[in-house]
């Protein structure tokens, strides 16, 4: 326990964060409200929660590519100027882009701070060398298989050094046993560069295989109702996923999950009468 | 097992549609559906259309029909896909853009004829005029539409690593309007070999397919007349089909 005895640093913060939708001729909704969040490089955190709770949109908030409707949100206590983010989307096929090499699409992010093509490619050609030596570099993203399209996906997304690393179910479209392989990569990438990161599932293994916290966001409670930890030393394996501390965290989210679904809300409603 | 005979012989299939076509003509025309002097027999045609190849004038018809054509088409293609995508970009452009496009794209460009012959003459100038204003508006709106149609995904994505309002153009908007700018562009040289005929027919002009054919109608040159039907036929069958080799390989990623 003397990893949270440490004064964490805490790099992102979010303040009472909410968000309200408000559709034409109808009253505003809160999609969550009242939400507070502290990310530290250290750890690393999954967010979990039912369809519709909004978890997508609380990333893109953190992203900046959505405004709050309250609270805030800080990074290193508001003192950086221009944080950088990288940010691996749900549909790999939406969010590389097809008509460049692979090599080009990691490069980007560089590319469009100034630098040169030819120096984003030798970054582009180191990443992949380093953790995709099966993909060449002069590929196409439609030639790759799914999770290695989403790998390359990660790969850009870290290629800057990224200040938040943000991933919003990105191997939800992968058979079952290639979704945690995935998983451990990410692992792998985020021990050596060690930034913030919330990574968005809604496959509860895959949340606590890779997370030392999962944050469970209730669509029934608009908000942040608990978080779980997993005390399992890294780096995580397979073999972990039958250990009983993760069959623990397992069950609490389970729990959390049966209790949003349908026949929960009904109880609860229920009960509130 | 080998699969359907027909995947086996897919040539087969393709030709059979060509054989049917041929086969009705010879019926109509043996048994005087038409006056057979009007629907010449299928071998009068393919005489008259071996004599059409053979003689070095066609190369000057074909060769003046498909310039305009290409001139009035590449003309169309410079100024629209620009415009195209300048109205999906901007809004206010695209509000402000679109009754226009949309009023004259709705207008036969036939009908503007008489304004052409009397503002630009009877020469190429009123003639690549037409064929520019019949494509034009098919362009803007293909490319408008590819960018309108462009994954917000990919434009958040740009946003977020930092690229500029031009870099985002050049790197995405550009690429996401070109699958369906080229269908655009598709259809506007159709067109285009359409008008260019047209205004060779109604214009005159020395060479040119258009020429070609009042020349045989007005002279009664019958076999002659349906093989320049079916050399204009092959030459817009030719256009279209390297205009799809073109597209697949320019856009290799369309259908993936």
């Amino acid at each position: 326990m003397v990893g949270s005895m440490v004064v964490q640093m805490t790099t992102v913060e979010l303040n009472g964060v909410s968000k309200v939708f408000q559709k034409p001729g109808e009253l505003p909704e809160d999609l969550f409200r009242n939400v507070d969040l502290s990310l530290a490089p250290q750890r690393f955190a999954a967010l979990i929660g039912p369809n519709g709770s909004g978890k997508t949109t609380l990333l893109n908030v953190i992203a900046g590519l959505v405004e709050p409707t309250r609270g805030s949100v800080e990074i290193f206590g508001g003192r950086m100027p221009n944080p950088t983010f990288g940010y691996v989307w749900q549909n790999y096929r939406d969010a590389l882009l097809p008509w460049f090499t692979v090599e080009d699409n990691i490069a980007l992010p560089l590319r469009a701070r100034g630098e040169s093509w030819q120096f984003g490619r030798d970054r582009a050609r180191a990443l992949l060398q380093e953790f995709l030596p099966d993909v060449a570099e002069n590929a196409k993203p439609y030639e790759l298989s799914g999770g290695q399209q989403q790998l390359v996906s990660l790969l850009r997304a870290i290629v800057l050094s990224p200040d938040v690393l943000l991933l919003d179910e990105p191997f939800s479209s992968l058979d079952q046993h290639r979704s945690w392989n995935a998983a451990l990569y990410v692992e792998r990438i985020w021990s050596q560069h060690q930034v913030p990161v919330l990574f968005v599932s809604h496959d509860v293994d895959e949340a606590v295989l890779l997370a030392d916290d999962v944050f469970l966001l209730s669509r029934w409670h608009r908000g942040i109702v608990g978080r779980v930890t997993n005390l399992l030393p890294r780096p995580r394996t397979l073999d972990m996923l039958t250990n009983a501390r993760h069959v623990e965290c397992r069950n609490k989210i389970i729990d959390f999950l049966r209790s949003e679904s349908n026949d929960g809300c009904r109880t609860e409603a229920n009960w509130e009468k | 097992m080998a699969g359907k005979w027909y995947h086996v012989w897919p040539w087969l299939l393709r030709i059979l549609g060509f054989g049917c076509l041929a086969f009705a003509w010879e019926v109509a025309h043996a048994f005087s559906i038409f006056d057979p002097t009007l629907l010449p027999g299928l071998s009068a045609v393919a005489k008259a259309f071996v004599k059409l190849l053979g003689s070095w004038n066609t190369v000057s018809d074909v060769g003046m029909t498909v310039v305009r054509t290409l001139a009035g088409f590449g003309l169309a293609a410079i100024a629209g896909i620009p415009l195209g995508i300048g109205m999906g970009v901007f809004r206010p452009v695209y509000l402000a853009a679109m009754p226009p496009v949309d009023f004259f794209r709705s207008i036969p460009v036939t009908t503007l004829y008489p304004v052409f012959v009397l503002l630009l003459g009877v020469g190429d100038k009123s003639k690549i005029g037409m064929i520019f204003t019949a494509c034009v508006f098919v362009v803007m709106l293909n490319s408008a539409y590819g960018v309108l149609q462009a994954r917000p995904t990919r434009r958040q994505m740009a946003r977020l690593y930092g690229c500029s309002a031009p870099n985002v153009l050049r790197w995405v908007t550009f690429y996401e309007a070109l699958p369906q700018t080229l269908i655009g562009l598709r259809i506007s040289l159709s067109l285009s070999l359409i008008v260019a005929v047209l205004t060779e027919m109604f214009m005159g002009s020395e060479y040119g397919l258009g020429q070609l054919l009042t020349d045989a109608y007005t002279t009664f040159a019958i076999d002659r007349l349906y093989a320049i039907v079916i050399l204009t036929g092959t030459i817009g069958f030719i256009f279209n089909r390297l205009f799809v080799r073109l597209e697949t390989w320019l856009v290799p990623w369309s259908s993936k």
